[in-house]
């Protein structure tokens, strides 16, 4: 299935390409969590997932036409 | 031998035109450092309780740090402090750049300016030489314009300055001191300080090098910086601060249209991927610093921007857009360059728009008070006309200019419930409801609500990252951002004193060092035998410094509050119906005084002072 995967923050360089926005094909029934470990996307990096805007926690399982977003932890200064 | 600091602080009186040099000992530099607690310390000897803002007897510091100008990556910052014009509480701001850096070379500590001049002068030091110069030529003008005429007269183009612009010319209360064009000690007012002086800017040029105790443990430190600082830095230098936006706008802590929500429907449009995707032309650093998070940008239409004025921060972003409902981004550049040419505070600048704009769509403020500007959330042409208005005192702009806590008691009729500011400092772009401790840090903050020396509990949440670098604090876990137990308190005073410290050593809090190595680097700047403990110390002096500042000034615990926005829970979105409770926040805040050896009152005890060496201030408190 296809989904959208939109990054924020230094997660670019977990996508392929260093890419910030790209339709990705992953299997069926893959959560968020999945999805990130695939990517080796440390837990500590990820502080804030959406799912088509609405936000999700990392057990959600994705579907077709997705998009899923996720952000770094910020702080301000 | 003198290493990291000079031993020299420059005292220039306006008034009468005297200029003499003082040389602290070697153990006042240990104790005070520079930056705030030097600031603190001063104000407090010399300052008399209840003195006027922008009379004659207050004090304007120019503060570097022991750090200052020493060759690592984020030692380019200065403070600026007095008595606040906006709170009348301590003041002081603070600024990246070059001024700071040149100021050290030049072979001074600090610069402590009093007394009023007669006629507009600027200060023009070049190492030993100080001169005040007649400043006819550049009152009035842009503060572009004012540093080429500067530079000019001088005959030298590496001049660095430190302007007050028009808005400080004109007092308006929230007016900045502008570093280098692009650098802003925005918060507090100092610019206004500054222009009641008549003082319209301090250029500066030094030669020499600051002397380091140990360049080779330096050099080692820069070494993993250049290493690692692309690593570490996220995505500061691909979007600036501004790469916040989304994050924000994700978890509902993007403040809109006055705090009234936390998710902005135009988000999208002023993030820092889309600045970076249209009107971005560059990237610039400061002194020594590899990052390059400064933004640069240029628009042709429908507002030119001149990119020598930079680009918009964050914080910018928010106060001259979500908050006040804008999505145009060119509107928002427009924003920032007149804020940079007249040097005010954007936050302060904007947060004030926005309570005009809620003020307008309630009735309080009509088109006949605005001079027949629609000042309509959402309208960017409207916040770029007021801007150019506060900064001259012009119609609606002379009340505007007040801030928003003299605005609302001008106003009436209710207006004070659209003021959200903490003692009278407009609140910056981040939202309690998310941090909640951030809250708790408005409320006590010594300048009124400020987000630099405060605790984001968004970057604790999860183990590993920030937390692990406060291990060496003895913070072990991580704990939710809308907690507000005991726990979190102990964090957010942790993180926050070490905010403080950053504020007198001096040193730039975006680059990513980390606790240890900080320590280290004061170690290899200064030669001193420290420690964590005693950084932490210098960070409770400037804490507990500038809270008797205010208890003299007339400042007590009941104006360490928040604006009742923040009581009422968002209705939609991820933090809907989370309320930050009362009851909650007022042990939280009873607790914070606590920690810092402070009574109910929020009164430091006679024990706390003797343990940072205050004992001098006892008899100020009357005991």
């Amino acid at each position: 299935m296809k989904v959208r995967v939109r990054v924020f923050g230094h997660l670019r360089r977990f996508l392929p390409e260093n890419r910030e926005d790209l339709v990705m094909e992953i299997p069926e029934g893959t959560s968020v969590k999945q999805f990130t470990a695939s990517r080796s996307i440390p837990d500590d990096e990820i502080w804030v997932v959406t799912i088509n805007g609405k936000n999700a926690d990392e057990d959600a399982v994705l579907s077709d036409g997705d998009e899923l977003c996720l952000f770094s932890p910020v702080g301000g200064g | 031998m003198a290493a990291g600091y000079t031993g020299k602080i420059l005292r220039v009186d306006l008034g009468s035109g005297k200029i003499s040099v003082e040389t602290p000992d070697e153990k006042f530099y240990r104790t005070y450092f520079g930056g705030r607690a030097l600031i603190a310390y001063y104000l407090l000897k010399e300052v008399p309780a209840g003195a006027d803002p922008l009379g004659p007897d207050n004090k304007l510091i120019f503060a570097a740090g022991p750090l200052t100008g020493a060759p690592f990556a984020g030692s380019g910052r200065n403070s600026v402090g007095a008595r606040s014009p906006l709170t009348g509480a301590y003041g002081d701001g603070e600024a990246g750049g070059f001024f700071g850096a040149e100021l050290k070379r030049a072979g001074w500590d600090a610069v402590i300016v009093e007394g009023v001049s007669a006629k507009p002068v600027y200060l023009w030091i070049k190492d030993e030489h100080v001169e005040i110069r007649d400043a006819a030529g550049i009152w009035g003008k842009p503060t572009l314009e004012a540093q080429d005429i500067i530079r000019e007269e001088l005959g030298d183009k590496n001049i660095r300055t430190a302007q007050c612009g028009i808005a400080g010319e004109n007092l308006v209360r929230y007016a900045a001191v502008c570093n280098d064009l692009k650098h802003f000690a925005g918060r507090s007012g100092m610019g206004a300080v500054m222009g009641s002086k008549k003082l319209r800017a301090i250029a500066v040029r030094g030669s020499k090098p600051v002397e380091v105790a140990d360049a080779e443990a330096l050099r080692e430190q820069s070494k993993w910086m250049t290493e690692n600082f692309m690593e570490l830095a996220g995505d500061l230098r691909d979007v600036g601060t501004a790469g916040t936006v989304m994050n924000l706008q994700a978890s509902s802590g993007l403040p809109t249209r006055n705090f009234n929500e936390g998710q902005f429907e135009g988000a999208e449009k002023i993030s820092g991927q889309t600045m970076r995707d249209t009107i971005l032309v560059g990237r610039e650093s400061c002194f020594a610093c590899p990052i390059r998070c400064k933004r640069v940008v240029a628009v042709e239409e429908p507002y030119k921007v001149d990119p020598r004025y930079g680009g918009p921060e964050y914080e910018t972003i928010g106060s001259l857009g979500s908050v006040c409902g804008i999505d145009d981004l060119a509107a928002i550049a427009k924003g920032n360059e007149i804020c940079g040419a007249t040097s005010l505070d954007t936050i302060s600048a904007g947060m004030t728009v926005a309570f005009a704009m809620e003020c307008y769509e309630n009735g309080l403020l009509t088109k006949e008070d605005t001079g027949g500007i629609d000042l309509k959330f959402g309208n960017g042409e409207a916040m770029v006309e007021v801007l150019e208005k506060i900064a001259r005192r012009e119609g609606i702009g002379d009340l505007l200019a007040e801030g928003v806590m003299r605005a609302a008691g001008k106003i009436g009729r209710g207006a004070e419930k659209y003021a959200v500011h903490v003692k009278g400092q407009e609140v910056p772009m981040h939202e309690p409801r998310l941090k909640f401790s951030l809250g708790i840090g408005y409320a006590v903050s010594p300048t009124g609500a400020d987000h630099c020396h405060n605790a984001h509990d968004t970057l604790y949440v999860k183990a590993g990252g920030a937390i692990d670098d406060l291990s060496s604090l003895g913070i072990l876990s991580p704990l939710p951002a809308d907690d507000l137990s005991g726990e979190k308190v102990r964090l957010m005073a942790y993180v926050t004193l070490f905010r403080h410290y950053a504020n007198c050593a001096l040193y730039c809090q975006f680059v990513p060092w980390g606790l240890s190595r900080m320590e280290q680097i004061t170690r290899a700047v200064t030669g001193w035998n420290t420690s964590l403990f005693e950084i932490m110390k210098v960070a409770e002096r400037a804490v507990t410094m500038t809270r008797v500042f205010n208890l003299l000034n007339g400042f007590d615990e009941t104006h360490d509050r928040l604006p009742e926005k923040f009581f009422r829970p968002f209705t939609s979105g991820p933090l809907k119906g989370l309320e930050i409770g009362k009851e909650q926040f007022h042990k939280a805040k009873a607790l914070y005084y606590g920690m810092m050896g402070w009574d109910q009152k929020g009164v430091p005890t006679r024990a706390k002072l003797e343990d940072l060496s205050l004992g001098w201030i006892q008899d100020m408190l009357g005991r």
